[in-house]
């Protein structure tokens, strides 16, 4: 029923494994682009959809996961 | 008694039924005289150390960077072991809740020389529907793993109990069913239901029948949206909403689009608790079209708050509810017999008050307070053996 990940799950999933949960541990969209394998302007076009339900949060330039992402994340695996 | 819980859910990390379970379980061992120990993640803007009537609850940093999401699991892993060495070293039962912990709960079981008991709280063959990824795989091992170290494998219904002897050819006997439990007095209030209605912006004279949860392909969210153009052709003065959030949320506003009854149904997304209970209050009936469930607190929720239930009749859900006695079951994957049910319970108004009567006494009896009687039984006879 899932398990087949999206990019806005693989933004998600890559802050929570790199520990982004708070603004001081952002990271920025280039990183992750490369991170994830997608195209920049997508993961910043999905990072913006994020930032706007509430699922990440925006320091500068960078982005954390909230507590809403983290659970939306974990939802997946429980 | 000293017990470690681990969990990698504890409120307010409030994922699924998981972190309710051990809240309020951890509390009633505690009231029981026992010293109970919790060791969890760490969640933004919360107390990594609380302390209160033989309760303590640890919550762990994951300090390394990890790859991926399993490489996040062996990390947070390791740093429960290291929360473990400093803080548990002398208890008599290491507890582990799902397998996501199973890494720290076995080694501590090793480490410490003490029994380990797990709680399956689900089994990835039945959140996924099939074992035919990579990731699903190893966390089908991971849960065999977990099951075969334990001395004890408590489950919430018969049904998970025949899974795991199915699937994972556990030994019945090494099985204890103890189902989840409901805080009655929680959902046991009066609401004013037009008030809370026109607070989330809801019309107060039409009926009102909702779905609460996550939204995902395991509960069945898509068959009560379509449910929902079959159930406005034969009653025409009801709302809808879909209380929850989840991977599914868009393509399920876009099915109500499609279906061209995304003017009837309110998607509202994710709820903090009080909203939340209230919203299950005001509805006229809530449904729950689960086509996976190992047990369905959200069941013993509905009842609890006095609200008439339409439910699939698949896992948990099948046991808890008799139909026609205090809910309506239907098959899973049915949007015309949930249209047929929710139609009936809306033109019917003593059978709905007779199921609502019946199921808030049945919900009575799902007290913590027991379970944790039983999760004592279970603690006893693994100390024994």
């Amino acid at each position: 029923m899932y398990r087949e990940f999206n990019i806005q799950e693989k933004v998600l999933m890559f802050l929570n494994s790199i520990g982004a949960i708070e603004p001081g541990k952002a990271r920025n969209p280039h990183e992750l682009a490369i991170v994830i394998n997608e195209d920049v302007s997508k993961v910043i076009e999905t990072l913006e959809n994020l930032l706007q339900n509430g699922y990440v949060g925006k320091a500068g330039n960078n982005y954390f996961l909230t507590e809403k992402g983290i659970i939306r994340l974990m939802r997946s695996f429980s | 008694m000293k017990i470690l819980h681990l969990t990698w859910e504890y409120p307010p990390r409030i994922v699924g039924g998981l972190a309710r379970h051990v809240y309020y379980l951890s509390k009633e061992l505690s009231k029981l005289g026992n010293e109970v120990l919790v060791i969890t993640l760490e969640f933004p803007n919360v107390v990594i150390e609380e302390y209160k009537d033989n309760l303590h609850i640890y919550r762990v940093k994951v300090e390394l960077a990890s790859y991926d999401f399993l490489t996040w699991c062996y990390a947070f892993n390791h740093f429960f072991e290291k929360k473990i060495g400093m803080v548990a070293k002398e208890v008599d039962l290491i507890h582990a809740h799902d397998w996501l912990v199973a890494i720290s709960a076995i080694s501590a079981k090793y480490l410490l020389g003490k029994p380990l008991v797990s709680t399956i709280h689900s089994l990835e063959i039945g959140r996924v529907g099939s074992l035919s990824n990579p990731l699903s795989v190893v966390i089908d091992n991971i849960e065999w793993w977990l099951t075969y170290e334990s001395k004890n494998v408590i489950t919430t219904s018969e049904f998970m109990k025949r899974q795991l002897i199915e699937h994972f050819k556990l030994p019945g006997e090494k099985i204890t069913v103890i189902s989840n439990g409901i805080e009655f007095r929680e959902f046991d209030y009066m609401i004013n239901k037009a008030e809370i209605r026109a607070m989330h912006g809801l019309p107060i004279e039409n009926k009102l029948v909702g779905f609460i949860g996550r939204i995902t392909e395991q509960k069945g969210v898509r068959y009560f949206i379509e449910a929902v153009p079959k159930i406005l052709n034969k009653y025409g003065n009801v709302n809808f909403v879909v209380v929850g959030d989840g991977w599914q949320i868009d393509e399920m506003k876009e099915l109500a689009k499609k279906l061209g009854i995304d003017w009837a149904v309110k998607f509202m997304g994710y709820l903090p608790d009080e909203s939340l209970k209230n919203i299950l209050k005001a509805l006229d009936v809530l449904v729950i079209p689960s086509v996976y469930e190992p047990f369905g607190i959200i069941a013993l929720e509905g009842m609890s708050a006095g609200v008439p239930l339409v439910a699939s009749s698949v896992g948990g859900l099948d046991e808890i509810l008799e139909n026609e006695v205090d809910g309506l079951k239907v098959p899973p994957r049915n949007p015309d017999a949930i249209a047929d049910a929710v139609f009936k319970l809306l033109i019917d108004e003593s059978l709905r008050n007779r199921l609502v009567e019946n199921a808030r006494r049945k919900a009575i009896k799902f007290s913590w307070e027991e379970i944790a009687k039983r999760t004592m039984d279970v603690y006893e006879k693994v100390k024994n053996v």
